[in-house]
């Protein structure tokens, strides 16, 4: 049975313009356009960013997404999320999703880190209790040391992500999405992000990465989609797929 | 199995309406704390400045008008804190799903989230203003059990308008992003219609009802008058139902027609 099937699914967005959002050029228009005998007109238009994207992610799967910028990379990761509905088709998944597309979300600068880690482990669905349980791993694995006891906005960047990171990677769901592989802090602690990276994905029933590295994509990947203006361009082997994307970047590039 | 039992009510009780309590909680300390970061005091330093306000208004308008300070001190403080909890919640809840689009955009919510989120945030501030409504309750004037009793109701009644409100609020504003303003404006004329500087029993008797088609008239005649022993109108009581009853239908088409695709105008 497939985790995530998507089927003809579709998404447009509204294009939003500067008058697009307001409500009171809404109500002129309408207005305005019954006292002229016309229809008012609404400024917005909207642009596909997905056009009839079918396929499945099954167990065991380990499917990378490339394409240029704008290809619709992002927009279909959120979509097998569940962040946004399609707008036509459908998506349909199964088993529990974690969506590392922004793994510092929801921190808060005037908390401190151990403050940090328990609230997010209650926006992951713990408990207190169950967060107190796991926040010493936590920090043993942020090497925050009594920092932890400090408010976010006395670390360095280092040891912001190094915290983010350790939160984000503490549980190992059924079916992992990633904008880009994660990595935080020196040399030394990236070796163990690394690895702790790598026992997430292969614990994982599924693995879906987004990357512009094809390094990562050809290193955790053993199916690769290249997207192209909103659809599927190729579907199969990272091998082929990365010959197929160099040869799109070849022809953009003149 | 009794420790089944446990775990199943748990888990019932935190994803209860799809939402998960615990975050909420989480989330609406944090963003009160971070609203006093850096004060001793806290949200104390809020209801310290609010008292100030509060006594140094009653001063001049008891003079003016030639009352008597305790009555409209009593009167006009509690009801202020009232209208403050009922208004301030809706005049904010315009943008608290825009301010949560990050989270909207990276994982799969409902918006709830933001609302129940929002609302338990203001009833914490509610809660500390409390000190002013009992220090009221013990000097300044004569309150009664079926009074108190009434006002918790009330209250209660005022928080299942809330929710729905602070949705339809918070998601039309996700669309229409000038409504912030447009609602700002409009609470901003709904103090001066509502009997929070002014008693009810002033209006000529013909007109006392239409006062209630304002519904924060109403909550605050079955909240703040209920806990003074003022007189509730069943006017009020009816009109806050209605507006209950209408805002709940308004949440359930709303949630039909916009919740689907709401991330897409985030």
């Amino acid at each position: 049975m497939a985790l995530i099937q998507l089927d003809k699914a579709c998404l447009d967005y509204p294009v939003t313009g500067q008058f697009s959002h307001s409500i009171r050029t809404h109500v002129a228009q309408v207005i305005g356009g019954r006292l002229l005998g016309r229809k008012g007109r609404w400024p917005v238009s909207w642009v596909r960013a997905l056009d009839e994207i079918s396929f499945e992610v099954n167990a065991g799967d380990r499917l990378g997404i490339i394409g240029h910028n704008g290809a619709g990379k992002t927009s279909l990761l959120r979509l097998m999320s569940g962040a946004y509905s399609p707008t036509a088709g459908s998506v349909a998944s199964t088993g529990n999703i974690q969506a590392l597309t922004d793994f510092t979300l929801g921190m808060d600068a005037n908390a401190t880190g151990l403050q940090n880690i328990y609230f997010r482990l209650a926006f992951m669905g713990l408990t207190r209790k169950e967060a107190e349980s796991f926040a010493p791993e936590i920090v043993e694995f942020s090497e925050l040391g009594d920092f932890i006891h400090y408010p976010l906005h006395t670390y360095s960047t280092g040891m912001y992500l190094r915290l983010a990171f350790a939160i984000s990677t503490q549980f190992e769901p059924d079916i992992l999405i990633m904008d880009e592989v994660l990595g935080a802090g020196d040399a030394r602690f990236r070796v163990k992000a690394e690895a702790r990276m790598n026992k997430l994905i292969s614990k994982a029933n599924a693995l879906v990465l987004s990357s512009h590295a094809i390094a990562n994509i050809a290193m955790y990947c053993n199916r690769v989609i290249v997207m192209k203006s909103g659809r599927v361009a190729f579907d199969g082997d990272p091998g082929d797929a990365t010959k197929f994307y160099q040869e799109l970047v070849a022809a953009a590039s003149g | 199995m009794l420790a089944l039992f446990h775990h199943l009510t748990r888990k019932g009780l935190e994803q209860l309406g799809g939402v998960n309590w615990l975050a909420v909680h989480a989330y609406a300390s944090q963003r009160l704390r971070a609203r006093y970061a850096g004060s001793v005091l806290g949200e104390f330093w809020l209801v310290a400045t609010t008292a100030v306000f509060l006594m140094a208004v009653a001063l001049v308008w008891s003079m003016l008008w030639r009352i008597s300070l305790d009555d409209y001190f009593a009167y006009f403080a509690t009801g202020f804190i009232f209208y403050t909890f009922i208004a301030g919640t809706m005049n904010e809840a315009a943008g608290t799903i825009i301010a949560d689009s990050r989270l909207y955009l990276n994982s799969k919510q409902s918006p709830m989230f933001s609302v129940f989120a929002h609302i338990y945030r203001s009833m914490l501030s509610f809660a500390h203003q409390l000190v002013i409504v009992l220090f009221v309750a013990l000097f300044f004037a004569s309150t009664s059990v079926a009074g108190i009793v009434t006002t918790f109701f009330g209250t209660l009644l005022c928080i299942l308008f809330l929710v729905p409100s602070c949705y339809f609020l918070g998601m039309l504003s996700v669309r229409y992003r000038d409504l912030l303003h447009v609602i700002h404006s409009i609470f901003q004329i709904l103090f001066l219609v509502t009997p929070v500087m002014w008693r009810i029993d002033r209006v000529p008797e013909a007109y006392q009802a239409w006062v209630f088609i304002n519904p924060v008239a109403s909550f605050l005649n079955i909240t703040r008058d209920a806990f003074l022993n003022l007189p509730v109108y069943p006017e009020a009581v009816i009109s806050a139902l209605l507006w209950t009853l209408f805002a709940w239908l308004v949440h359930w088409f709303v949630a039909r027609r916009l919740e689907k695709h709401f991330t897409l105008w985030l």
